[in-house]
Order: C-alpha cells, then sequence, then structure tokens
C-alpha cells in the first residue's frame, strides 16, 4: 500500500543565467538543468516511485523557444511513469498559452500530465489522488489551495496537494512569487502530504508540507539547493517519511574572505588556497567571493595574481571586492619616492577627491613595477 | 671649460700657424679685417672638438687651407674640472691626440673621451652638427646667428643643462622611469579617450556602443514581451469569452425558436398550399367552364361563317361568267395589234438597209476620189524629188566651189603682183632703129624693134646687121621675183590641172553653172516640201503609206453593188428617198405600238380581274370547304346537343370551387402568415447572428493565436534572458572598463600636471639669472622660456607680450646673448665653470646706447665666465677691461 513520490519543483528550464552571459557557463548551466532531468528520471526509477511531482516553474518563462519542451520530454525518458507537471508563476497555465500549445502540439507524450486546471487527478487505480492547485496567471492575491478543502474525493485513497507560491505565515516576504498559501492547507484539505514548490532550497513548513527546492542549484545565497524529495506515504492518514536525494551537479557558493589589513603577501595566496581545499568539487563550483579587509598596491598585485589563479581552478569566479581597500603603503610611496616626479603624483592621487584615483595610483604602481629600472 | 691657448695651422683662410691665447676669465678681444680669418678661429676651434680627425667628404674639404698644399690642424689647450687637457688634431688619419689627467690618447680613444668631456655625441658620420654639440655649441656662436630661431638650445644641449638646472631646483628631477612610465600611461589614457579626452575611443566605445544597443534591442524585447503579454492576456479573456458564451446556451435557445417558428409558418404553408390547390382547382373549374362556353360561341360563329362564305362563292362565280367574253375580245384586240407591229417593224428594217445601202455607196466614192488625190500627189512628189536629186546631183558633180575659186584669184592676183615687181626691175630696152624695118631677134625669136623690150633674164639680141646684142638684167631682187614668178606660174597651172580647167575664166563660168543646178534642185526640194505640206503628210513614205491604208478602205466596199457610175447627187436623191420611207415608217410603227400597248392593258386589266374574281372564288371555296370541316371536325367531338349539357354541368363545378376557396381563405386569414413568416425570419436571423457571433469568437481566438505567433511568443523569453545577460556583462565590463579607463585619464592628468609644473620650476633658476641682465639692457622687460625647449619665447614689456620672432634682429641678438650668459652664470654657480662664450662679430645691429649696456653687461659676466669676442671693429669694444690681441699678430 506504500505509495513513493518523488517530489521536486522549480526547475526553470531556460533560465538565462544573464549574469554569466557572454560566455560558455550560461549555456553550460542551462544545460545543467536539463540535464537534471535525467538524474531526476533515474533517481524515480531506482525508487521505484508512483509518479514524479514537479511542483512549478518548469519553465523560466513562459515565452520559452518551442524546442524546449521535447527537449525536456527527452530527458524524461528515463522513467516511464507519470510526470505531474504543475504550472507556476514563472509558467502559468493561461488560456492558449504555454501548456494549451504543448498539449495541443502532438510532443507532450501521454505519461507526461499538465495539471492545467484545478481538478483531482487519480492514479493508482484510485488509490492516490493529486489535487493540483495551477497558476493560471503569475500572480493570485488568493490561495490556490484553497479548493483542496472542500474537495470530494474518494475514501481511502492517498491525498497529495500539489502547489506553487509562498507561505507568508513562514516566509514572509521571501518567497519568489506573492501567491500565498496557507501554512496548514494540508492539514486543513486532511492531505497526506502537500508537494510545494517556489522556495528553491529543500523546506519543511509543516508536518506534511514540503518545498523540494530546485534539483540544479542556481542561487549563492541558499543552502539545500540541488535535491529532490523522495516521498514516502504508508497509507492514507499514516506519518509520511522524506528523504532528500542529491541531484545537483554543480555547488554554488558564497565564501568571504577577510585579508585583514596588510597582510604579507604570500599570505594572499595561501588564505585563497585554503579556501579551494575547503571546496568538494571547485572543479564544479561556482564561486562567490567577498574579499575584505585592506591592501597596500603590493599587496592589491599580489592579489590579482591569486585570484587569476584561482579561478583557473573553479567552475566560475565571481569575485566582490567592494568591501577591500587598496591604498598605497608607506612602503609603496617610498618604492616609487625615488622618482621624485612619482612621488608627486602619489602624493597629488593619495590626496585627490576623484572616485578614480584609488584605482590611478593602482595603476600607477602596476606600470611602475612593470618598468625595468635603467 | 676654460679656454687656454688656440693654435691654428693652414685652416680654410688661416695659412700658417696663428696662436691665441685668450686671458683665463673676462674679456679676449681678437680684432681683424673683414676676411682676415676671424670666423676661422671659431670654426677652428668646433673643429677640434666637433669633427673627428679622420673625417672625409664635403666636411673635410671645408677646413682644406685655401692656399693648399698642407694638412689642416688645430691645437686646443683647455681647462675642464681644473684639469688641463691639450687636443692636437691633425685631419687625417691618426692625427688625434688628447693629453689627459690621465694620460695621452690616440685615435678613436681620444675623439670618445672628448665627446664625454663637453658631453657631446658623435653622429653617425661626418662632422658633429649644432644639434649633437652640447653646451659647447650653444655657446659658440657663428657670425650672424646669435640671433637666429635656430640658436634655442640643441637637444644634447639640454640634456647637458638639465643637471644644472635640476641642482637649482630641490628634487626636481624626473627620475630615470618617470619620463618611461609617462609615456606608458599616456598610452593607455589614449586607448580609452580621444584627443581631448572627453570622449571614449577604442575597447572603451565599443563597449559603451555595445551597452546602448543592448539596451535598445532589449527594450525592444520587452515591448515585444509586453505585446506579448497583452496578447496572451486577450487570448485568455476571448477564450473565457467563448466559454462563457458557450455556457449560456445561446445557440441552443435560438435554435429552438427557430424551430417553433419553423412549424407555425409550416401549418401557414399548408393552409397556404391548401388555398394554392382550392384556387387551382376553381381556376380549372373556371378555365373549363370558360372552354365550354367559348366552344359553344365558336360553334356559333362557326356556322354563320359558312353562310356568309357560300353566299360570297356564289357572288364570285356570276362575276367571273361575266368577265369572261369580254376577256376574250382584247386577247384577239391585242393579236391583230401584234401582228401589225410585226409587219411595221420589217419594214422599217428594210428601210434601214436601204439606207445603208445608200450611205455605203457615197462612202466609196468619197474614198475612190481620196484614193485619186493621193495617187495623183504621190506622183508630184516623186518627180519633184527625182529632179532635185537629180540637180542636186550634176551640182554636187562640180569640183570647182568657191573655195578652189578663190584660191585660183588669189594665186592669179599674186603672180600679176609678181610679174608687176619683176617688170619693175626688168631691163627696159627700148629700140630706135633707124629703119623702120630693122629686125630684132631675141634670140632666135624675133621682136617688135619699136616695142620696148623688157628682159628679166640675160638675152641675146641679134640685130642683124648691128650683130648682136647680149644683154643680162641686173635688178635689184630680180633673180628672186623670176623664181617667185615660175613658181607661182606652175602651182598656178598645177592647180588649173586638178580643177580640170583651161583657166581662171573657165573655172568662174563652172562655177556659176554649178550654183544654179543647186538653186534648182532646192527650188524642186521646196515645192517637194510645199506638196507635203499641203497634203499634211509629212513625208514621201507617210504619203505612200496612207495610199496604202486609202486602197485598203476602198476594198472594204467591194461588196456594195451599184452604183459604180452614181455621182454625188444621185446619192444623196437616194438617201433622201431612204430617210422619207424610214420616217414614214416609224411613224407608223409609234402608232401601232400605241395601240398595242392599249390592248395589251385591256386585255391585262381584264385577265387580272379575271384572275382575282378565280382566285376569290377559289379561296372562298376552301374558306367554306375548311369551315365545314372544322365543324364536322367538333361535332364529331362534340355533338351540340353533348356540348349544351357539359355547358350546364362545368358552371356547377365552378360553383362549387369558389365556395372552397373562400373557406381556406377565411382560415389563412386566421393563421396570420405574414406575421408568423416574420417571427421565423426573425428566429433565423437570430440564429444566424449568433452563429456568426460564436464563428467571431472562434476566430479572434485563431486570430489571437495567429498573432501570438507572429509576435514570436515562442522564445522571446530566451532571447530577451540572453539579451539581458549580454547587456548585464556589457555593463559590468563597461563599468570596469571605464573606471580603468578614469582612473588611466587621472593617472596621465596628474602626471602631465606634477610634470608641467616642475618644468616650469626648472625654468626659474635661468629667469632668476637672466631678469638683471634684462633689467639692465631694457628696463623692467621680462623674458620668458619654453621650459620643455629653454626657447625664449616671449618678451613682456609693460603688461604687453610680445613673441622672440617678432622683435627686431638687434633686440633678438642681445637677448640671446643674455640667455647664454645667464646660462654660463648658472653653469659657474652649479658646475663651477662654463664654456668660454665665443662672439663672432656679434651685437652690430645693436644702437650705441644698446652697445653700451651689452659692453657693460659683457663686463660684469666676464667676472665669472671667459669670454672671447672676435670683431672687425676694435674701436667698439674699446674701453673694456680686456686682452685686446690682433689677428695677424697672433701668426707665429
Amino acid at each position: 500500500m506504500t505509495i513513493r513520490l518523488l517530489h521536486t519543483a522549480d526547475w526553470q528550464l531556460g533560465k538565462s543565467f544573464a549574469r554569466f552571459a557572454g560566455g560558455d557557463l550560461a549555456a553550460l548551466l542551462r544545460e545543467a538543468r536539463l540535464a537534471v532531468i535525467e538524474r531526476l528520471a533515474a533517481r524515480a526509477t531506482e525508487a521505484d516511485v508512483a509518479a514524479v511531482l514537479v511542483a512549478g516553474d518548469v519553465l523560466d518563462h513562459e515565452h520559452a523557444e518551442p524546442g524546449l519542451l521535447r527537449r525536456m520530454v527527452h530527458r524524461m525518458a528515463g522513467f516511464p511513469g507519470p510526470w505531474l507537471l504543475l504550472p507556476g508563476n514563472h509558467d502559468p497555465a493561461r488560456p492558449g498559452g504555454l501548456w494549451d500549445r504543448f498539449a495541443a502540439s502532438g510532443d507532450c507524450p501521454e505519461n507526461v500530465r499538465l495539471l492545467t486546471r484545478p481538478e483531482p487527478m487519480t492514479l493508482l487505480d484510485g488509490r492516490l489522488v493529486v489535487l493540483p492547485a495551477p497558476l493560471l496567471q503569475k500572480h493570485v492575491s488568493g490561495d490556490t489551495t484553497a479548493w483542496f478543502d472542500t474537495a470530494v474525493l474518494p475514501a481511502g485513497a492517498v491525498k497529495v496537494g500539489l502547489a506553487h507560491g509562498g507561505v507568508p505565515a513562514l516566509l514572509p516576504g521571501q518567497s519568489e512569487s506573492p501567491n500565498p498559501i496557507a501554512l496548514d492547507r494540508a492539514e486543513r484539505a486532511g492531505l497526506d502530504y502537500l508537494a510545494l514548490g517556489d522556495w528553491h532550497s529543500v523546506l519543511q513548513v509543516g508536518p506534511r508540507t514540503w518545498f523540494s527546492g530546485t534539483p540544479e542549484p542556481d542561487d549563492f545565497t541558499r543552502s539545500g539547493q540541488g535535491q529532490a524529495l523522495l516521498v514516502t506515504l504508508p497509507g492514507p492518514g499514516q506519518p509520511v517519511t522524506v528523504r532528500a536525494l542529491e541531484t545537483g551537479r554543480h555547488a554554488w557558493q558564497a565564501r568571504k574572505v577577510d585579508l585583514g589589513h596588510g597582510p604579507a603577501v604570500g599570505a594572499i595566496g595561501d588564505q585563497l588556497d585554503a579556501l579551494v581545499a575547503g571546496l568538494a568539487a571547485p572543479g564544479e563550483t561556482v564561486l562567490r567571493l567577498t574579499l575584505e579587509g585592506a591592501l597596500d598596491l603590493a599587496g592589491r598585485a599580489a592579489l590579482e595574481a591569486a585570484l587569476g589563479r584561482l579561478e583557473a581552478r573553479l567552475r566560475h569566479l565571481e569575485v566582490q571586492d567592494e568591501g577591500l581597500l587598496t591604498a598605497a603603503s608607506e612602503a609603496d610611496l617610498a618604492a616609487m619616492a625615488s622618482e621624485p616626479l612619482l612621488a608627486e603624483v602619489v602624493a597629488a592621487l593619495a590626496d585627490s577627491e576623484d572616485p578614480a584615483a584609488p584605482v590611478a595610483l593602482r595603476l600607477l604602481h602596476q606600470t611602475w613595477q612593470r618598468l625595468e629600472p635603467g | 671649460m676654460r679656454l687656454d691657448e688656440l693654435v691654428v695651422e693652414d685652416f680654410k683662410k688661416l695659412k700658417g700657424r696663428h696662436v691665441v691665447r685668450p686671458a683665463a676669465l673676462g674679456i679676449t678681444v681678437v680684432s681683424g679685417d673683414n676676411e682676415e680669418g676671424k670666423s676661422t678661429l671659431l670654426d677652428a676651434l668646433k673643429a677640434a672638438f666637433f669633427m673627428k680627425h679622420n673625417t672625409t667628404g664635403a666636411d673635410r674639404d671645408a677646413i682644406q687651407p685655401f692656399a693648399g698644399g698642407e694638412t689642416p690642424a688645430v691645437t686646443v689647450g683647455f681647462t675642464l674640472d681644473g684639469s688641463a687637457y691639450r687636443l692636437a688634431k691633425r685631419f687625417r688619419r691618426g692625427g688625434v691626440q688628447l693629453e689627459t689627467p690621465e694620460g695621452l690618447l690616440e685615435g678613436d680613444a681620444a675623439e670618445l673621451r672628448l665627446a664625454s668631456l663637453l658631453q657631446f655625441e658623435w653622429p653617425g658620420r661626418g662632422a658633429a652638427r649644432d644639434t649633437h654639440t652640447g653646451v659647447a655649441g650653444l655657446f659658440w656662436v657663428d657670425q650672424g646667428t646669435t640671433f637666429a630661431k635656430e640658436q634655442e638650445p640643441s637637444p644634447t644641449a639640454l640634456r647637458g643643462l638639465q643637471p644644472a638646472l635640476a641642482d637649482q631646483v630641490a628634487a626636481l628631477g624626473r627620475g630615470e622611469r618617470a619620463p618611461r612610465l609617462m609615456t606608458e600611461v599616456r598610452r593607455r589614457r589614449d586607448q580609452h579617450w580621444t584627443g581631448k579626452r572627453d570622449q571614449p575611443r577604442g575597447e572603451l566605445a565599443t563597449l559603451e556602443r555595445e551597452v546602448a544597443e543592448l539596451r535598445v534591442e532589449l527594450s525592444g524585447l520587452e515591448a515585444a514581451e509586453a505585446e506579448v503579454e497583452a496578447l496572451l492576456d486577450r487570448l485568455a479573456a476571448t477564450l473565457e469569452k467563448r466559454r462563457a458564451w458557450l455556457a449560456a446556451d445561446h445557440l441552443g435557445r435560438a435554435r429552438r425558436a427557430v424551430d417553433g417558428s419553423r412549424s407555425a409558418l409550416a401549418g401557414v404553408r399548408a393552409l397556404e398550399e391548401e388555398k394554392r390547390v382550392r384556387s387551382a382547382e376553381r381556376q380549372a373549374a373556371a378555365s373549363e367552364l370558360r372552354r365550354l362556353q367559348d366552344m359553344a360561341d365558336l360553334r356559333r360563329q362557326r356556322l354563320a361563317a359558312i353562310d356568309e362564305r357560300a353566299a360570297e362563292q356564289a357572288k364570285l362565280a356570276r362575276a367571273t361568267a361575266e368577265n369572261a367574253p369580254l376577256l376574250d375580245r382584247a386577247r384577239r384586240q391585242r393579236a391583230a395589234t401584234d401582228a401589225a407591229a410585226e409587219a411595221s417593224r420589217r419594214a422599217l428594217a428594210a428601210g434601214e438597209r436601204e439606207r445603208e445601202t445608200v450611205r455605203r455607196r457615197a462612202e466609196r466614192l468619197r474614198l475612190a476620189r481620196e484614193l485619186a488625190a493621193l495617187e495623183r500627189l504621190a506622183a508630184d512628189v516623186r518627180a519633184t524629188a527625182a529632179e532635185a536629186a537629180e540637180q542636186q546631183a550634176r551640182a554636187d558633180a562640180e569640183a570647182i566651189d568657191e573655195i578652189a575659186l578663190e584660191q585660183l584669184e588669189t594665186m592669179e592676183v599674186e603672180l600679176k603682183e609678181t610679174r608687176a615687181a619683176l617688170r619693175a626691175v626688168a631691163t627696159r630696152l627700148v629700140l630706135r632703129p633707124d629703119r623702120a624695118d630693122a629686125e630684132v631677134l631675141l634670140g632666135l625669136v624675133p621682136v617688135d624693134p619699136a616695142a620696148p623690150i623688157e628682159l628679166t633674164a640675160p638675152a641675146t639680141l641679134i640685130l642683124p646687121g648691128f650683130g648682136r646684142i647680149e644683154v643680162t638684167p641686173g635688178g635689184k631682187g630680180l633673180a628672186e621675183l623670176r623664181r617667185a614668178l615660175a613658181d607661182g606660174e606652175a602651182a598656178f597651172a598645177g592647180r588649173l590641172a586638178e580643177l580640170v580647167a583651161r583657166d581662171l575664166a573657165e573655172a568662174r563660168r563652172r562655177l556659176l553653172a554649178r550654183d544654179r543646178l543647186a538653186h534648182e534642185a532646192e527650188a524642186a526640194r521646196q515645192k517637194l516640201a510645199t506638196l507635203l505640206r499641203a497634203s499634211g503628210m509629212k513625208g514621201q513614205a507617210a504619203l505612200d503609206a496612207a495610199c496604202v491604208t486609202a486602197r485598203a478602205r476602198l476594198a472594204g466596199f467591194d461588196d456594195v453593188d451599184g452604183g459604180d457610175d452614181a455621182d454625188d447627187a444621185t446619192l444623196e436623191a437616194e438617201r433622201e428617198a431612204v430617210e422619207r420611207t424610214l420616217a414614214e415608217l416609224r411613224e407608223r410603227e409609234a402608232a401601232l405600238a400605241e395601240e398595242r400597248r392599249r390592248a395589251t392593258e385591256e386585255e391585262a386589266r381584264l385577265g387580272r380581274e379575271a384572275d382575282v374574281l378565280a382566285g376569290a372564288e377559289a379561296r372562298a371555296g376552301l374558306e367554306l370547304a375548311k369551315l365545314e370541316d372544322q365543324l364536322a371536325i367538333e361535332r364529331d367531338e362534340l355533338a351540340d346537343v353533348a356540348l349544351a349539357e357539359a355547358l350546364a354541368a362545368a358552371r356547377t363545378v365552378d360553383d362549387r370551387a369558389a365556395e372552397a376557396v373562400l373557406r381556406v381563405e377565411r382560415e389563412l386569414a386566421r393563421a396570420a402568415p405574414e406575421a408568423a413568416r416574420l417571427e421565423a425570419e426573425q428566429a433565423a436571423r437570430r440564429l444566424a447572428q449568433l452563429e456568426e457571433e460564436g464563428r467571431g469568437l472562434e476566430r479572434e481566438v485563431v486570430r489571437l493565436e495567429a498573432e501570438l505567433k507572429g509576435a514570436g511568443g515562442r522564445g522571446i523569453g530566451d532571447r530577451k534572458g540572453d539579451v539581458q545577460g549580454r547587456l548585464e556583462l556589457a555593463e559590468r565590463r563597461h563599468a570596469r572598463l571605464f573606471a580603468e579607463a578614469r582612473a588611466w585619464r587621472l593617472l596621465a592628468e596628474t602626471l602631465e600636471a606634477v610634470d608641467r609644473a616642475r618644468q616650469d620650476a626648472l625654468v626659474e633658476p635661468l629667469e632668476a639669472r637672466l631678469a638683471p641682465y634684462m633689467r639692465q639692457l631694457m628696463g623692467e622687460a621680462v623674458a620668458a622660456f619654453a621650459p620643455e625647449s629653454l626657447r625664449l619665447e616671449t618678451l613682456r614689456r609693460s603688461a604687453a607680450s610680445e613673441p622672440f620672432s617678432s622683435l627686431s634682429v638687434g633686440t633678438r641678438e642681445q637677448l640671446a646673448i643674455l640667455v647664454r650668459l645667464a646660462i654660463g652664470d648658472l653653469l659657474v654657480e652649479t658646475r663651477g665653470q662654463s664654456p668660454p662664450l665665443i662672439l663672432d662679430d656679434a651685437l652690430v645691429y645693436a644702437d650705441a646706447v644698446r652697445l653700451a649696456r651689452m659692453k657693460t653687461i659683457l663686463q660684469q659676466a666676464a667676472a665669472r665666465q671667459q669670454i672671447l669676442v672676435l670683431t672687425c671693429r676694435k674701436e667698439d669694444y674699446l674701453g673694456l677691461d680686456a686682452r685686446y690681441l690682433r689677428l695677424e699678430d697672433c701668426r707665429a
């Protein structure tokens, strides 16, 4: 009687990864979001689930190029069971919209069910009833799961809700969409499990209510990404068991490094090396590195060199150095003071209120250093 | 540097050895006349230092002694930084020696050491030019060039001055890497900014354009996305509208209304159909009644017509019978007139033939006469022509013509003239015999002794009794005349023989006869022409042809009988008789024709009447038969009694049908068919309108879907994401590059500002040393230098600034000397020494006041510097505390 389901959401296929556009990384990350479907299919097959529930935002936007859904279907082939796709705020089920066109296209296989209507769907010969709450437009003010409370359902069936939106009571202002879902909807509607999408990390919001997060990470700021939930339902009214399965390829990491004040040039490289050593798979890591501290010009030059080496070891390195001060030290000044003209220039730049002055000072130092004496 | 001794040997203008030993400090004035070689001293000094000993080519040639022969040589003793040096240079291979405190140097080592000592540079080849001669070159000024613009410090001079200047300003040195750094920073700045530094260029400009273009593209995509969103909203609204419309079942209700109205309309249509059937039945009954009534009417009319036609036929038969005898008589009358007319025609034809016969006889007679006349004329013509021909032939046979006669006459005249001339010169002998019978023989021929004898040829007279007298005529030209006479007589005789004439008279007679014959021939031809002209013939041949034609025409009348002997009167009488007969016959024929016409018309009229009567009778008979046949057929079809019975029955049926029609019409009026029809139409129209509305909604859906497809809804999000990404990236790259570019610009500007300030500071020591000289020379005037070149640029006097180039030659020269003195002072102060200032014929443009001031200034400067004045005007420099040398005294 036990029913297993694989709960996932927020695939957001076709996401542009605008911040990485211009290189290969954005394309690679987009491909990763398609590739993760294959791993989801493999997990589903391995766990012998009754269905894969996708709790909204299958696509990043409803104006995706037509081939994307066909590629998605192709990637689903590893699991022949039902894939229940719920429209979310990124891909709402507007009449005549994306999902209607896909349904009419003939490209949608039978095992891929588009839950574009708030109507119960019965599976496993009536032993499992799925109540979908599709979003028909990007934003709704009401709770699309409200109808779960009054739905007339066959007795003895396991009841699973599928919805996409935020839970204001738990995550005020933090969800991606304003579409509110009652925190106690599962209890009020007598659901055995409420599968939610929209929050991109795995998050349990109630005894029977979970956000699965996105199966392929896409954010530096959230942990718990890159997973799907294997939901085990022993039977109606029975306690549900939820286990997170790793699905993601890339690790999106945010690290902050305080370089201190005037560190030794060699120490800068050591700190960054230590940082890489702490990463599980540097080659699959998309790293945001926030630097703090204060460097003299020589230290800054050393940092630039060390960052260059670090970038080569990672999938991607994003450096935020707004908190890192760079100033000419006494040593810098002394080094250039041997040239009377440069000493005056350094002093002028140091006193300048021009926002470009610090950079100019750094460039002066770099250029001065590159010029061999004599 | 101090110049201790200058020894010049065989150098350009200076022949032999010249030794100049200037004062160690102070002024030395070397004077000499023009062209004596003062400037050569300066040239020699320059050559010693700046021209290698082994120099060849033009530079070497230029210093060759003008007197030739010797190798130029210069020896310079000088003190530098307290050390004594002696440079001996003979301009040939291996001709240099430099004595230094460290020892003697020779060859290239000496030259290199020299350049090092004086801080100048050797060029690649040839002598060092002004741009290479360092500070010393600045102080050794050629004649007339002190004021020239090119006299600004050369690069090597500047390099030599820089340390001295820098020493004057604390820490003003640029540093070793600063120039290269400035170059690099400027290069980097110029990579990003245009010449005016306010417009981006290169990658920065490209990025700016890329950002702008991407923003535009993104804006377009957002607009397109908004359009797609709006279309999606409209599609959703339309789909909802369609769903609600379908749910309201407008079409179902309309269709039911249509069914109801159609049912009511069907009842009306059934009544209308019954009415149509009843009406048709009524029309059929009425029609049958009318048919029978028409049949009865027709039966009556038929009987009346038969009676009428029978009466008419009888009447026509009577008229035909009456017309028949009249017609017979008319036919006979017409036959009689035909016979008479025929007879008349035959008589007329005979008359016509007779008239033709008479006419032909007359014609034949006329032709015969014409032929006879023609033949006579032809005979006359032939005779005349023969005569003319004969006379002409005779005339033509005569050999003598006017020309021949004229020739003869001319020859005779010439003979006469010759004879007369001969006689004139002949020897005339007049004999006067004593006796009357004296006999005289000329030759053997006796002559009349009484008559004079004219002799033109030697002759012998025999005078019997006397003897012989031989006479030889001797007149002038006698022999020629005699030959001419003999020739003329021979020619005359020959011509007469040719003409077969005995003499000239016969020739004249024969010519007259010939003319007469020709005249007669011409007269005969005139006659012939007259004959032909009178006959109208163009010639004899035409006349002959006319005769032939006339004969042929006459032969055409051979068939005419009789009358061969008739004359014109007889023939005319016959013709008139025939014409009269013909006139009578024609008159009769006309009368007969009229008579026949009338008879024919009468016959025709009566014939037509008979035909009309016969036709009418026949038609009447036919009509009567037809009427009777029709009546018989009609009666066979329906007998008169049966017709009457059927008529009564039909009236009954018609009455009943009319009643049925009235009943249906009353029921139809109750059913209100027009209203039922309008209701049905309205229901149908409403249904159609609703169906159209439904189709409109479908079309709107399809249209919106198509519009969505056309608006590129699918994939627009991807493109937008892509553009957003590229824009974000471009903006980040632009921001980073812009910050760097701004930093490069700031750095370059700061470097340049600092450098400029330092350059300005660098000239301050020079300006400070120049200022006292300037005040002394020109009052409060201040000279300003270009920092980078130490070139005098402006002179400021009384708040007005004047470019150096606009000053007078004299002032420029004076200022240039002051600048050198200031530089000399600076060098003395900072380096302890300066090169000796050598002025070659300078200050020649100075007025007396300026010259005096300049001398005072030179005297002041001489306290610190060694000054050598080369001049041809020694008196200008008198009064100085100076060593005065005369060039001629320097010759060793």
